[in-house]
């Protein structure tokens, strides 16, 4: 028979991806998980999945600090994590939000869109570095380092070698023998590399709320990515007439005055994978946004060929995004690129507010490539 | 297998050591088994509140999740469990140090000194793991006869009310019925007569007989309410009085049972949170201070960092902070009258007459205090001047908490509202046949924090699956009344300044399909609203 407690735990998993399922929509049309930090747990809030009881309201409860300031200063406090909360209340945790690991998420965003497992070219084995900490080893990379342990090590050693008069302050420098590490058991995977590429349109009319749309696409994209690739690199690139690679903060704050010229873009993604990232190890994907404005006759003479002689080939999918805030009829860009290609690595989606962007997703990630 | 009999014969030197330690301080703990279990053992008996086993429910698994990601990503692990049952069951982490041992194990003892000891505990059940399986068995045989689903929803609901039940009951006697005691007052008024033999005529047996009969039938009818549901005086034992009364099924009765007597056997523990756990970093700091080995303090001044990390808002730095405190007062002899009364601040700090109670002070304290008593004895401006404590409000206007005192009798007042009532509002039962049809009314008892009502109607609404008729809710909510002067927030943005509200009392109503509230008149809300008050925000902010 299996532990009373995997049972539990197998109903309250059962329990948050039904109602994650039910609320996706909305969690992703608010935003309110993309922009955390952490790069392995994100914190969903969800009410339903909790016990309701008598309570106090927590405004009009108030609470105890502790600390300097002075009266009617504001205090930075959650009532629901302050110690005397948890004083107050009977045995076990208790909870507001519901603390999900990203893999959990993408499998449950990967199920609701039903979007097929990508099969990646490439094959090597290699042990990958996905690993839970349950214990203490002295030997291990850096950034497991327990400091506070090998500090305490070293002042150990140096308190047997030699104690120092009462009242005198020892420095303590923690040599090998004295480093502690969080241990974890590394499992075997195979490894597959991916390259994601974002690029989107930064001219003017790109700004506010359509690079907010952006921004919740491409962190939903690159989640489901992530889980299907053990190394993943991004590519960040920026244009208006000219196209730049940049920093993934630039890419979602800068935007410039120019016009547009998108072929820009898709020249300088090519020549990066190029250089950088051969398709015969790399599993490459290509996410473009603008509105759909581009200089006259660029899309038809220089992006298609681009396209059809050289990118198409190398990726295995190249994603178009049309944003068009309130727009439905679709710019001339998408209408061109449906008219003269047609290649299965090619998809076009037309997003017109935050609602389409679970649609989107679909669309672009459903084929499984 | 050599080595770990190695190991389990270094724990046992290690354990005589550390009850060796306890005992000679005069502390008195029932025998403890101690067990040593791997980082995930520790992790699901801590989701089960200690236990090996509880009834199925996700919301164990909710708290094993939260363990388990605790342990698996912030490195944050629990030192041991310890189970208030005679014998005690403790539980040690596998990786601790043989250090952390020595005060892990001195740590548990002192819990259980307190769990053998302190009145609180007195009731508890001493054989509670063997109740736990024997719940966790009967709740299954339930699920596999009525379905998982339902019985785990109607455990949702009962969950809700899980600590609405009434935490003294266990300590009243009842008082013995009225009709027995006054048993002379049943007889009924006779004829005076002047000579006995005339008594036999004027007051025949027979007609004495009839009045006494009468009477009884009388004094039965002004005892008996009409109904059971309904109640001379309010009842606190919400979750009892639906168990009886609910329209439920024998099953959903026998689950009610269970999650109440379990209640109970957890309420002292909440109750004495800061004592408890006050108690043993107590003697596990001043029995590791006198009696560790210099090589060993280092490792124990470790764990009491992290473990006290927070001051005093840590129950368990409060609590240790508190126990030291008395010791030393007890000492010095500064209690009484006349230390009270002495206003010399620095007579004050010189001030030991040698008494030495100190010890037999801390063990009488810990036989019948709990931290409500606890807090309020001995929570002193003395010890408030050492902590920086302040009390904070939250100002709408501002959209944040703003500190709003530094005093000590807003601090404390703020300190014991955390603890009165296991830091919950006051929630009874009036009756269960409201406007005499069968409804059940609910009284929350004001102190002037309001109810978080989105959560008491979550509550109200779990209440009607079981009681199964319209359920009512009497409490007060706070109203506006006036907006705060605009022009005054600008030119003082260190003051924030908040509209005047009203208290308002309120009937909220939940009928199986939706909510109503009925305002009351300040005259319907007389008997719930309680002559007390906890905001410190200051006069001068309002209006």
């Amino acid at each position: 028979m299996a532990k009373r407690i995997l049972k539990d735990l197998e109903r309250f998993k059962r329990i948050v991806r039904g109602e994650i399922r039910k609320n996706l929509k909305e969690l992703i049309e608010t935003g309110s998980i993309v922009g955390q930090k952490g790069s392995q747990i994100v914190k969903v809030p969800i009410k339903a999945i909790r016990i309701p009881h008598f309570r106090y309201d927590p405004h009009e409860q108030g609470g105890i600090g502790v600390g300097a300031g002075e009266i009617g200063e504001p205090v930075q406090i959650d009532p629901d994590q302050n110690g005397l909360g948890q004083a107050g209340y009977g045995p076990g945790p208790h909870f507001r939000e519901v603390e999900i690991e990203l893999r959990e998420l993408a499998e449950i965003l990967g199920e609701e869109l039903e979007l097929p497992r990508i099969q990646p070219k490439g094959h090597r084995h290699v042990l990958s570095g996905d690993e839970e900490y349950e214990d203490i080893s002295t030997v291990g990379p850096q950034a497991l380092l327990m400091k506070r342990r090998a500090f305490r090590k070293g002042l150990l050693r140096h308190l047997l070698m030699s104690p120092p008069p009462p009242g005198e302050t020892v420095i303590v420098t923690p040599i090998k023998e004295d480093m502690r590490y969080l241990y974890g058991q590394p499992s075997e995977k195979p490894e597959a590399n991916c390259v994601i590429f974002f690029m989107r349109d930064a001219s003017g009319s790109m700004s506010g709320e359509k690079t907010e749309i952006i921004r919740q696409e491409n962190w939903w994209i690159d989640l489901w990515l992530r889980t299907n690739y053990t190394n993943v690199e991004r590519v960040y690139i920026l244009h208006d007439y000219e196209a730049q690679e940049i920093s993934e903060e630039d890419f979602y704050s800068l935007s410039t005055g120019g016009g547009t010229r998108i072929s820009s873009a898709y020249e300088l993604c090519n020549r990066i994978i190029d250089r950088r990232y051969s398709p015969d190890h790399w599993n490459i994907y290509v996410f473009h946004f603008s509105d759909g404005e581009n200089w006259i006759g660029d899309t038809e003479n220089a992006c298609v060929p681009i396209l059809q002689e050289q990118l198409l080939p190398k990726v295995n999918l190249f994603c178009y995004g049309q944003v068009t805030l309130g727009r439905r009829s679709p710019g001339l860009h998408l209408v061109k690129l449906r008219e003269r290609i047609s290649d299965d690595r090619l998809v076009t989606s037309i997003i017109s507010d935050r609602e389409d962007i679970l649609r989107s997703i679909k669309e672009f990630l459903g084929k499984g490539r | 297998m050599k080595m770990l009999s190695k190991k389990v014969a270094e724990l046992e030197e290690l354990r005589k050591e550390a009850r060796k330690l306890v005992e000679a301080a005069g502390l008195d703990p029932w025998p403890v088994i101690f067990g040593v279990v791997d980082h995930d053992q520790l992790n699901e008996y801590s989701a089960y509140d200690g236990f090996p086993e509880r009834f199925p429910h996700w919301s164990f698994g909710m708290s094993y999740d939260y363990f388990r990601k605790r342990s698996a990503y912030a490195g944050w692990w629990t030192y041991e469990i310890v189970i208030n049952t005679n014998p005690a069951i403790a539980y040690l982490r596998e990786s601790n140090t043989p250090i952390e041992n020595k005060g892990v194990m001195i740590h548990v003892y002192a819990h259980v000194d307190f769990f053998k000891n302190n009145y609180w505990f007195s009731k508890t059940s001493k054989d509670m793991i063997k109740v736990m399986r024997i719940h966790a068995e009967r709740v299954e045989e339930y699920m596999e006869r009525y379905g998982i689903e339902k019985v785990e929803s109607f455990i949702d609901k009962a969950l809700s009310l899980q600590y609405e039940i009434d935490q003294y009951a266990p300590f009243m006697k009842r008082a013995p019925k009225a009709l027995e005691e006054d048993e002379h007052d049943r007889e009924p008024p006779r004829i005076p007569v002047k000579r006995d033999y005339m008594d036999r005529f004027l007051n025949p047996p027979k007609w004495l007989e009839e009045r006494r009969a009468k009477l009884r039938e009388a004094l039965e009818r002004a005892r008996q309410p009409r109904d059971e549901t309904e109640l001379l005086k309010p009842d606190k034992d919400v979750l009892g009085f639906i168990m009886k009364h609910g329209r439920l099924e024998t099953w959903q009765r026998d689950i009610l049972a269970m999650i109440r007597e379990e209640s109970y056997y957890f309420v002292p523990q909440i109750q004495t949170k800061i004592m408890n756990e006050g108690w043993s970093m107590y003697w596990q700091s001043r029995l590791m201070r006198e009696f560790a080995q210099p090589n060993e303090f280092i490792d124990h001044a470790d764990m009491m960092s992290k473990v006290l990390a927070g001051g005093a808002l840590n129950p368990y730095a409060l609590g240790k902070l508190i126990w030291e405190d008395i010791k030393e007062r007890w000492d010095k002899g500064r209690f009484g009258r006349e230390w009270e009364l002495c206003k010399d601040p620095e007579k004050k700090r010189r001030w030991d007459t040698k008494a030495n109670l100190g010890t037999e002070k801390i063990f009488e304290v810990r036989r019948t205090y709990n931290d409500v008593m606890f807090l309020s004895e001995f929570f002193t401006p003395e010890l408030f001047e050492k902590l920086k404590l302040f009390a904070y409000e939250y100002i709408p206007e501002t959209g944040a908490y703003h500190i709003t005192s530094r005093d000590f009798e807003d601090v404390k007042k703020k300190l014991l509202l955390y603890h009165t009532n296991l830091g919950r509002p006051t929630i009874k039962v009036a009756t269960g046949n409201y406007g005499n049809k069968g409804e059940l009314l609910l009284l929350h008892f004001y102190n002037g924090v309001g109810l978080h009502l989105e959560d008491a109607k979550a509550v109200l609404k779990n209440i009607y699956a079981m009681w199964g008729r319209p359920v009512n809710l009497k409490t007060i909510i706070k109203r506006k009344v006036r907006d705060p002067d605009p022009m005054r927030n600008r030119i003082h943005p260190e003051h924030p300044v908040t509209s005047v509200y009203e208290e308002q009392g309120v009937l909220l109503r939940y009928d199986g399909e939706s909510f109503r509230e009925i305002a009351l008149s300040p005259n319907e809300v007389k008997d719930i609203r309680l002559d007390e008050e906890y905001s410190t925000i200051p006069k001068e902010w309002i209006g």
